[in-house]
């Protein structure tokens, strides 16, 4: 896909994706797509163009909207090993440690699970 | 003329999908006040131009539907990016995610393909002036100020305003 026609996807994306009540599962699904948009437009742009620099960002921000902490953070890694500029750099560590703080959330709100035991007799 | 009815083909680079529901909150916020055909006045770069505003009338029913700070803020959206067409000549590339930090709403490019951001505000009755000092400084202290030119288009829709400012165009 053209660069272009992954602008204008974005611009779509990101229009509705922000229409939508914040955290409810189809704001979750509008921005899992404009991650997914920005990441392509990384794959095309070096990241020390500007449209590089707003996609790299763009794909992180996204995907802690979709509530994919997980994916945030692997994505912050992968651009903070290209050459950045160092004010992106530090963005892009800002990004990483919200996801990190989410995931650490994530974990304290599971529900404890315990073993519960049992024995199993003959009817 | 800005025709909300094609603020598509008004925006170069603007999509359809986008161009609709921007429009469409324009139409909402004007219709609090106005009726198609009402006057914009405008400073561009300091320099005053007046501007008719068309739109399809809408079914009563449809402000209702909408968000009052939505309307207002996107309804400004689409004013501005009109503007900036017409009078500064500037092509829309994509609109940058809210999260994303202020400063920042919009990425476009000017006649000579140089990268601009615009930064947009709306209101429905406030202080223009005020409005617009403060997305300029928005838009100058954003992360990519660095890499072009920083902009910012403020409207207020009481008596239909706007006021658009760049730092590398004439004032």
């Amino acid at each position: 896909m053209s660069l272009d026609e992954l602008n204008r996807r974005v611009t779509n994306a990101i229009i509705r994706a922000e229409s939508l009540p914040a955290g409810s599962r189809d704001a979750w699904g509008a921005f899992h797509e404009v991650s997914a948009l920005e990441e392509s437009i990384a794959t095309l742009v070096p990241p020390d163009d500007l449209e590089g620099e707003i996609a790299r960002l763009g794909a992180v921000t996204a995907a802690l909207s979709a509530g994919e902490p997980l994916r945030a953070l692997q994505l912050a890694e992968r651009f903070l090993a290209e050459s950045l500029a160092p004010e992106i750099a530090e963005k892009l560590r800002q990004l990483g440690q919200e996801a990190d703080a989410e995931l650490a959330r994530a974990v304290t709100d599971e529900p404890i699970v315990r073993p519960v035991m049992f024995t199993l007799r003959a009817a | 003329m800005i025709d909300l009815d094609d603020l598509e083909g008004l925006c170069p680079g603007l999509p359809k999908e986008s161009a609709g529901p921007l429009a469409l909150r324009a139409c909402v916020a004007l219709e609090r006040r106005h009726s198609p055909g009402v006057a914009l006045d405008a400073t561009v770069h300091s320099a005053p131009e007046r501007e008719e505003i068309r739109w399809s009338k809408l079914p009563v029913t449809v402000a209702s539907t909408q968000d009052d700070l939505r309307v207002t803020e996107e309804g400004a959206v689409a004013i501005a990016l009109a503007l900036s067409a017409r009078h500064c000549r500037w092509r829309v590339v994509r609109c940058l995610q809210s999260r994303l930090g202020e400063g920042a709403d919009w990425l476009m490019v000017d006649s000579s393909n140089r990268h601009v951001i615009l930064e947009v505000g709306g209101t429905d009755e406030g202080r223009l002036g005020a409005l617009l000092s403060m997305k300029t400084e928005q838009a100058r202290s954003s992360l990519f100020a660095r890499h072009c030119q920083p902009a910012a288009c403020v409207v207020r829709f009481l008596e239909p305003r706007a006021l658009l400012q760049s730092d590398h165009e004439p004032r």
